[in-house]
């Protein structure tokens, strides 16, 4: 009797603790998607307005150009490294789009993005894999050169608007459902697939697991690792394009709040900071509860600058998450 | 090796440009190195003990536009507010110090989110330039005792403290101890936590005498004030020889780069180097600094 009644305690507390993992657990995996049904509902009582057909679609637009550099983040994520130079990398996208509104060369851009893409994907791909680098550090030197590139090609003046064919995609409809919802829905659906069912999404989860165990599996790890850095820049340069015609004007902010957004949507979505886990879905949740967070404000009418606490704080709220999980399974 | 390159660059300044070698400019120099220098110690501890911080800047700002705001619309002394600023800059860290060590938060993830907190901050206590600073808060920044600068005295001040807090106090070592290898740290009894919330809380300290000082160089308090600040303070870190894994760097190499950041950005002033290239050419510098840095991968 009494080792029972000794033993009671210890075993209450386990189940607690038990307990409390399963909630991490769910919270990791599902904290975007509950979040985003709790908001709405809040929505439908607090702010009527937010469900207007106009306010749902511009809603819309903005989670899928979001979701868009999202994807890419996710896939850097996954592989253990992550992206600071994306919004320097749309942001230059668009001011290249405006200068080919006044030339019209639609071929010339198209290869110029392809370059800018090339040029910074490689070159973060270089620097983390042969260099050896901080995805963070060599992220941010790249942000830095390409937005001091940005600067000295524009003189700084990188004011200009977007060329009408790009204004019919980013406004435009098809089926009644907005073009850049249905590019970032099919992008979506091809990252799903890729992630799910080809040998590069298992060398990638792979990869960001266990670097040394995907080493000797006989995984390219480099390539792969390479590979997501040359996925966040032309996600980031598709996003920087949509963006622009979506606006139709083009400025020097136009993509600043998108490192540190994709970052946050990423992982609220599930995708762990330290690599191998995390999926499409998820992430896209993440990136739809941020849009309708900062939506949410402006429909209320509060001020411009809740909406970047609020986007901070739902990234420090999700890596708590995280945190406290991997804790515990460490413990475990 | 990177004095190598600071005294190098300065030596070639100097035999070129009269007007960098003249004395107005070497003070000037060290003047214009004393944010950077003050927030790079704080990010020195944190790095140490295998963190980063990258609301550094904008703990920056928040801290001088909130001083500016209250010292215009109270009747406390300037002192007081200037006192005031700093205990909130360090509980600032604290927090940050405080969600890295109890919630297990990854650092760099947890510090980005409350950049982008504080920058809604600032936003929130002034869009416009605010605050009218008084005279005593701007003497911070002019005073000079015979032709140096009291404020350069007083950061080389801080340059030896910091030096001597990491070399001789058991803080110090246990700073290094603790992110050069937790576990160890852990079997001799260090208590890790604490180590880490304290290098927060020194950063948030710094940060917000960088603040401060910036504040009273402007006068006004000015909502841009601290931009980039937390970039390029772990770009001098690393430059200066400090681990991104943790547990080694030192003051002198920290110096060092913040001394070679300071006079690239002297020279580029003093040869009217146009401002749209400025950015470019300091990023290729960072670019190549990153790329030939050798990255220890033994650990």
């Amino acid at each position: 009797m009494s080792d029972i009644a000794t033993l009671e305690p210890a075993v209450t507390s386990a189940r607690k603790s038990a307990r409390v993992a399963r909630i991490l657990d769910w919270l990791s995996h599902y904290a975007a998607f509950s979040a985003v049904v709790v908001t709405l509902i809040f929505a439908s009582v607090f702010a009527p307005a937010f469900f207007s057909s106009g306010n749902i679609r511009a809603v819309l637009i903005q989670t899928s150009i979001l979701g868009i550099v999202v994807l890419g983040q996710t896939v850097a994520l996954i592989g253990r490294g992550l992206d600071m130079s994306v919004a320097a990398v749309m942001t230059f996208a668009a001011v290249l789009v405006a200068q080919s509104a006044a030339s019209g060369n639609v071929l010339l851009l198209l290869a110029q993005l392809v370059v800018l893409t090339a040029a910074v994907g490689i070159a973060n791909g270089l620097l983390v894999t042969w260099r050896r680098v901080p995805p963070f550090v060599a992220t941010f030197a790249l942000l830095i050169v390409v937005d001091g590139a940005r600067l000295a090609y524009t003189r700084g003046q990188s004011a200009g608007s977007a060329p009408e064919w790009l204004r019919a995609v980013g406004t435009g409809s098809v089926l009644g459902i907005p073009a850049p919802v249905l590019i970032w829905l099919v992008l979506l659906g091809f990252l799903f697939v890729a992630l799910k069912a080809t040998t590069w999404g298992r060398w990638l989860y792979a990869v960001g697991s266990n670097r040394e165990a995907a080493r000797h599996a006989g995984v390219p790890v480099s390539a792969v690792v390479a590979s997501t850095f040359l996925m966040t820049a032309a996600m980031a340069t598709i996003a920087g394009v949509l963006l622009s015609g979506y606006v139709g004007y083009v400025d020097n902010t136009l993509g600043a709040n998108y490192n540190l957004n994709s970052m946050a949507a990423a992982i609220i979505g599930g995708v762990a900071f330290s690599g191998g886990r995390g999926g499409a879905v998820g992430s896209a949740m993440g990136a739809l509860l941020l849009i309708i967070l900062v939506n949410l404000l402006v429909v209320m009418g509060l001020d411009l600058f809740w909406q970047m606490i609020v986007q901070g704080a739902v990234l420090v709220v999700a890596v708590l998450i995280q945190g406290l999980r991997a804790r515990r399974s460490e413990r475990a | 090796m990177i004095y190598t390159i600071t005294v190098v660059l300065i030596l070639v300044a100097s035999i070129f440009s009269a007007t960098f070698r003249d004395l107005a400019n070497v003070t000037d120099v060290l003047r214009q190195s004393i944010v950077l220098g003050l927030v790079t110690i704080g990010q020195l501890f944190v790095m140490l003990a295998r963190g980063i911080d990258m609301s550094v800047g904008m703990s920056a700002r928040v801290i001088g536009l909130g001083v500016a705001v209250v010292l215009t619309s109270t009747v406390l002394p300037p002192a007081v507010v200037l006192m005031l600023g700093l205990l909130a800059g360090a509980l600032l860290g604290l927090l940050n110090g405080t969600l890295v060590a109890k919630f297990g938060a990854q650092p760099f993830i947890v510090t980005l989110g409350m950049m982008g907190v504080l920058y809604g901050v600032g936003l929130a206590i002034s869009s416009g330039p605010t605050g009218l600073v008084p005279f005593s808060v701007m003497a911070i920044y002019e005073v000079t005792a015979g032709p140096v600068p009291v404020a350069v005295l007083v950061m080389g001040l801080v340059w030896v403290v910091a030096w001597w807090v990491l070399r001789s106090t058991r803080f110090g070592r246990a700073t290094y101890a603790v992110g050069g290898s937790p576990d160890v740290a852990r079997l001799a009894g260090l208590n890790g936590d604490r180590v880490i919330m304290l290098a927060y809380t020194l950063s948030g300290l710094m940060s917000a005498a960088a603040g401060i000082f910036l504040l009273a160089r402007s006068g006004v308090g000015n909502p841009n004030m601290a931009l980039g600040l937390e970039f390029k303070s772990i770009v001098a870190a690393a430059i200066g020889g400090v681990s991104l894994y943790g547990g080694r760097g030192s003051v002198a190499g920290v110096f060092g780069a913040v001394l070679l950041i300071t006079v690239i950005s002297n020279l580029f002033d003093l040869f009217q180097f146009s401002a749209y290239f400025q950015d470019l050419a300091l990023g290729l510098i960072v670019l190549l600094a990153v790329a030939i840095h050798k990255t220890d991968t033994n650990r």
